[in-house]
């Protein structure tokens, strides 16, 4: 029972002084672990291998985790808000972990079913509460700068990847003579350390008092066209026009960039013929390396510069950086690498910005609420993405065309995608009067300690 | 004090980011020919 105290929201209330900068960290430990699902493509060959089984079959656990993800986060973040940050990160720790236990006992067994329960159903719960676990905090910590604050949290996710793929690699080649040996003990030692790097971030992660605010901050007396000072309830809002053009948005920006990411590895080497696998491998990198810098650089940009104006260059240029991909992507490597460099960029920047974005038109009175209704997006995209791309290439390379003419396509109905994505984002407005609280909430629980502005 | 806790506290999640960059920059060089 003390235990469970210790995990209220009560009790993660920040002291007086709290300097509102371990605030990310404590985001960045949660993202980063659980961002290791962007590189379980390193597992796949070795369970190919295990369970004798096709590539879709393995391709199935990820399915299943992303699309979690999204159910979890929708049905799950009303409880986060009501519990705080801290339990919510614990559960998901939990989830997170157990995941991998469990997928790992079903590979030493041979159940391929309990892989995808592990890993695909309990793990992708922990992916789904923890991705909007920290949100809401970290905007309420930084009321001033909500894009950075969430951009670096998110940006965490991205870089999760970029440390889990060859941490694994070499987690797999430590353990065992092949790699299909050293699944079991390389999913334990995962689970190992991300409970201890999970755990660390509960630890660390605090609410700020009722009534803060960082020193010096004075909001804005003419607010922006589209922020509001008001707040919308999480079921309030999904009956919003607004809140189906954001997940329009999201939809379209991810889908596209799916179309680029599920394929960066062969399109590479069908546009030139003369770059290798190993090649193509530092492109993929290279896309990582995008994917995770958009998500900072655009979403702290998206303070100063505006939330719609930022998805208008997301989903606008990004859909001209498509039709030029597929036109002209082929004329050359530098081209080709530098367009789909930013067309990723801004693919991260649009996972990273649409908390701030939620946070102007909803408040934070049940943002991550919100946001995670939105993240159904997501998981839709997940299968729409990877579907519509291997669709269309599927048909042209039947139909005899190959090289970079066996892309185009599939790239122009993304480009199509993005503009309606654009045309949506176009169409929002603020939140209608109606749709606002009657009576200011409390956005947190009242402390007996004075609030003092943290330091910045 | 209170500035160690905090470079203490980034050094924990950025130590392991700078590892992944790393790795991920050694593969990337190979689209440039490093």
């Amino acid at each position: 029972m003390n235990f469970l105290a210790v995990l209220s929201k009560e009790r993660s209330v920040a002291p007086a002084g709290y300097n509102r900068w371990l605030i990310p960290p404590a985001a960045l430990a949660i993202h980063l672990s659980i961002g290791q699902a962007y590189a379980f493509s390193v597992f796949k060959l070795p369970l190919v291998e295990r369970f004798n089984s096709s590539d879709t079959a393995i391709a199935v656990i990820f399915s299943i985790a992303i699309v979690m993800l999204g159910l979890s986060a929708a049905f799950g973040g009303k409880w986060m808000e009501r519990n705080g940050p801290r339990k919510a990160m614990v559960l998901a720790t939990i989830c997170w972990t157990s995941g991998f236990l469990i997928a790992a006992l079903g590979v030493q067994l041979g159940y391929l079913w309990l892989v995808y329960f592990g890993y695909g159903f309990i793990g992708g719960i922990g992916l789904g509460i923890g991705y909007i676990s920290p949100v809401s905090t970290l905007m309420r910590w930084f009321p001033d700068r909500p894009g950075l604050a969430t951009g670096l949290a998110i940006m965490g996710f991205g870089g999760g990847a970029l440390i889990a793929s060859p941490l694994s690699n070499a987690l797999l080649a430590h353990f065992g003579d092949t790699a299909v040996a050293g699944i079991v003990p390389t999913f334990i030692t995962l689970a190992a350390v991300y409970l201890v790097f999970m755990s660390f971030g509960a630890a660390l992660i605090r609410i700020p008092p009722a009534g803060w605010q960082p020193e010096g901050y004075v909001p804005r007396k003419t607010p922006q066209k589209l922020t509001t000072s008001a707040q919308v309830s999480a079921s309030a809002a999904v009956k919003t026009p607004q809140f189906y053009f954001l997940w329009i948005l999201l939809f379209c920006n991810i889908t596209a960039g799916i179309g680029i990411l599920e394929q960066a590895s062969p399109m590479i080497q069908a546009y030139f013929t003369n770059i290798t696998p190993a090649t193509a491998a530092g492109f993929v990198g290279v896309l990582s390396l995008a994917n995770m810098a958009g998500r900072f650089v655009w979403s702290s940009s998206s303070d100063r510069i505006g939330r719609k104006p930022i998805y208008l260059l997301y989903l606008g240029v990004g859909s001209i950086l498509f039709i030029i991909l597929a036109q002209l992507g082929h004329t050359a490597v530098a081209l080709f690498v530098g367009i789909a460099v930013v067309a990723i960029s801004f693919y991260g920047g649009g996972f990273a910005t649409i908390p701030a974005y939620l946070k102007d038109l909803f408040g934070t009175f049940e943002v991550g609420a919100i946001h995670g209704r939105v993240l159904t997006a997501w998981s839709a995209a997940g299968v729409a993405g990877p579907l519509i791309v291997n669709l269309i290439t599927d048909a042209q390379h039947q139909a005899g065309v190959t090289g970079a003419a066996a892309y185009a396509p599939s790239l122009m109905v993304m480009a199509g995608v993005l503009a309606v994505g654009f045309i949506a984002n176009l169409l929002i407005r603020p939140v209608a009067q109606k749709h606002h609280l009657p009576t200011p909430p409390p956005l947190d629980v009242v402390v007996e300690t004075a609030p003092e502005p943290a330091r910045q | 004090m209170r500035m160690l806790k905090i470079i203490t506290v980034w050094a924990v999640v950025a130590l392991p980011l700078a590892y992944g960059l790393w790795n991920t920059l050694e593969n990337a060089a190979q689209l440039f020919g490093g």
